[in-house]
């Protein structure tokens, strides 16, 4: 890898990260990429944090409809999918924690395969369509936690020059 | 024994929480706090035995939270449940006077591992 990742570094890092988080918090089989593109979901919702390092800063989302929020937020709280939706309120908390801990693991892949050093932001829950500056570079990945249909998303704002 | 939770998410107390019950250590009371700041009340007023604290909150985080503790002369165990978990942070939580860190995701294995030499 060079010296600052490129988005599909951060992609191929988001999906790594993705089966741990599946296999281990949300106690599901693993993750399974289906196919990347460059076109931002017109609906649903999602979690967005901001990894920011010195010369990049990159956005990781985790997007969902509203049903497969809750199952992957039941998942992560233990609890069986035909029990009670959560409160709009406790899924908003527990679907960015999904995206806190995701861009955690991502921030320990890409330590260990560069030499950036980044910081994790705070998560956002976005509902709606996304709309992102034209500077920006943008991936999306379709994919499955489980059986649970997701999107990631990489936003990738222009490197700085040293 | 006594934990205190510290995170601002709800949703990672009750995860937190529900991991320690699965380690094995569901007959012990926890009790929680939503910052540092809030955990240093909760400290003077509960005296827990063991501190499980995340790194990244408002108000006072988990790293501020274990300096103050240490400089007023408590030397509560303390561990980190943090999303990140590089060798840096991991060096500054133990010269600060953590006694481990977990990185998020974990399972009730880590816990155990973790948790079993210190208590």
């Amino acid at each position: 890898m060079s010296e600052y990742p490129s988005i599909n570094d951060w992609m191929d890092a988001v999906v790594v990260s993705s089966d741990e988080l599946a296999t281990t918090m949300l106690g599901m089989s693993g993750s399974e990429l289906i196919r990347t593109h460059n076109g931002l979901p017109k609906e649903g919702n999602a979690a967005y944090i901001s990894v920011v390092g010195e010369q990049s800063a990159v956005q990781i989302g985790v997007g969902a409809t509203p049903e497969n929020c809750q199952i992957l937020v039941k998942a992560l709280m233990g609890m069986e999918p035909d029990e009670e939706d959560l409160e709009p309120d406790e899924m908003t908390d527990a679907f960015s924690e999904i995206t806190n801990i995701l861009a955690g693991q991502v921030k320990t892949v890409i330590g260990k395969r560069s030499e950036i050093k980044v910081n994790l932001g705070i998560p956002m829950f976005i509902k709606g369509e996304l709309h992102v500056p034209e500077s920006s570079e943008v991936q999306v990945a379709e994919a499955k936690i489980g059986d649970v249909p997701v999107t990631f998303l990489v936003m990738k704002n222009a490197d700085k020059k040293a | 024994m006594k934990f205190l939770v510290v995170d601002d998410s709800k949703t990672m107390r009750m995860i937190v929480k529900r991991t320690l019950r699965q380690a094995g250590y569901g007959d012990h009371e926890v009790i929680e706090a939503v910052n540092g700041k809030d955990a240093l009340d909760k400290v003077a007023q509960d005296s827990p035995d063991v501190i499980l604290c995340d790194w990244n909150m408002p108000e006072m985080n988990g790293l501020e939270f274990l300096q103050a503790l240490k400089s007023g002369g408590n030397n509560t165990k303390f561990g980190f449940v943090t999303s990140e978990g590089t060798p840096e942070m991991i060096k500054t939580a133990t010269d600060n006077g953590a006694l481990f860190l977990i990185s998020k995701p974990f399972t009730a294995d880590t816990f155990k591992e973790k948790l079993e030499p210190v208590l």
